[in-house]
């Protein structure tokens, strides 16, 4: 069994494991193979600016540097918030008990939701009582954070016949708009690679 | 960064508007212990020539590469070594490490336990999102209270008007549907029937559109969508 985390309201408490849900473990996947005309499996690489330098995957390195490129060792760094005051760390939420506050279905439709957890619940009658609550149309939302870092993330709670699952992601604050005209950056490359970082099969 | 869609309503009436994601900002950043401002660089570790691969095409066999190796510094490209990339382009590369211009794809579709299903060609996506066809709500409304658990609805871009007719287009879209309760599914193409392609080669993509009004403002979420909320146990 994974590691628990510790669900909590003012007067319950569940506790259940994180497992991890993607398209690959719900539909299944798609692998590309790319070869040259005479058959042979092709790779990918990339070509540096210099136009000849060929360099693999794995053969870079991200280096932290200061404003005049020299290196920084990063043991040596610290976090501070945009205002320039010490970051504190949030600690793992599997270290922690998680308040759960009860939210509305609108602030799902507010989640960019960047994963998807199922909740593994070692007692079925937790499980039973979490998902017959949640089921009826209640939401419940939270802070999660995976591993203890600076920036935590929002999540929300939900269930449905198939389980309890837990939504991971960031609420965006969207801007009712009037009728006025904004200045907008309008992006005419549509060959940029978009940020989307999903696909169907 | 915004760009124009050309979405339609259920009456015939269609306009190009913009859409745009919403940016997180950063909530902190690494600073040296005096408080100054760092960044991060992306560096050459090594080159194909100086990597394993390169190394056995060179010298064909593990024992002459590591006898090499001992011997010498084969495996370090002095010139390249730790240089910053600004840039570089991706390209395919054939085993004897050289660039190949022209390319066969095959797709493999493998089943949940890993199982191959199916090999195919793969199919070339046109970006539809600014076609003659519009992209249009495909009539059936989801109840926003129904809809929620079933459909994960990762990523979510604004819709946006560009002058007085179309913020009066997209208030009536976002008012019926705020009314409703409802969110409706879009489709592209002569039948509004097919996934949203953003780019020409791009991915595909189910897509969801939700509408709010308070007062005289209205706003307009289109949601991507491409799993079902389900149990993989």
């Amino acid at each position: 069994m994974a590691r628990l985390i510790n669900f909590k309201t003012v007067n319950q408490n569940w506790q259940a494991g994180l497992t991890k849900v993607d398209r690959k473990k719900v539909y299944g996947y798609i692998s590309e193979e790319v070869t040259d005309l005479d058959g042979n499996l092709c790779t990918m690489g990339n070509i540096l600016d210099d136009g000849s330098t060929l360099i693999l995957p794995g053969l870079t390195a991200m280096k932290t540097v200061d404003l005049d490129n020299a290196e920084i060792d990063k043991k040596s760094l610290k976090a501070v918030y945009m205002d320039g005051s010490d970051a504190e760390i949030i600690p793992s939420s599997f270290d922690i008990d998680i308040e759960l506050t009860e939210t509305k279905v609108d602030d799902l439709f507010n989640l960019e939701i960047t994963s998807i957890y199922q909740l593994d619940f070692e007692n079925d009658d937790q499980k039973k009582e979490l998902q017959e609550e949640l089921i009826n149309g209640k939401v419940y939302g939270f802070v999660f954070n995976f591993r203890a870092g600076y920036d935590a993330s929002d999540a929300i709670l939900l269930a449905n016949n198939e389980g309890v699952f837990a939504l991971i992601g960031r609420l965006i604050e969207f801007d009712y708009l009037d009728n006025n005209i904004v200045d907008f950056v309008i992006d005419d490359d549509e060959d940029e690679e978009d940020e989307m970082d999903f696909s169907m099969l | 960064m915004s760009r124009y869609i050309n979405i339609g309503d259920k009456n015939g009436r269609n306009a190009e508007v913009l859409f745009s994601g919403v940016t997180k900002k950063p909530v902190f950043k690494m600073v040296t212990q005096a408080g100054k401002e760092t960044k991060t660089l992306r560096v050459v570790k090594g080159t194909a020539a100086t990597s394993y691969e390169g190394l056995m095409l060179k010298y064909k066999t593990s024992e002459a590469m590591v006898d090499e190796i001992l011997n010498g510094d084969p495996e370090i490209d002095l010139l390249m070594t730790g240089k910053y990339i600004s840039s570089s382009s991706r390209v395919y590369v054939d085993q004897k490490l050289q660039p190949v211009a022209r390319i066969h794809k095959i797709e493999k579709v493998f089943d949940v336990d890993g199982n191959l299903k199916e090999e195919r060609i793969p199919k070339e996506n046109n970006a539809n999102i600014l076609s003659d066809f519009p992209i249009k709500p495909t009539g059936k409304l989801f109840p926003k209270n129904s809809i929620y658990n079933k459909l994960v609805f990762a990523k979510k871009y604004q819709l946006s008007h560009v002058n007085g007719l179309t913020f009066d287009f997209l208030f009536d879209i976002a008012k019926e549907l705020h009314d409703s309760d409802s969110i409706a599914l879009l489709g592209a193409g002569p039948k509004s029937n097919e996934p949203l392609v953003f780019q020409d080669g791009g991915k595909t993509y189910r897509a969801f559109i939700e509408g709010r009004v308070k007062a005289k403002s209205y706003l307009l979420i289109m949601h991507l969508s491409n799993i079902e909320l389900k149990s993989i146990t």
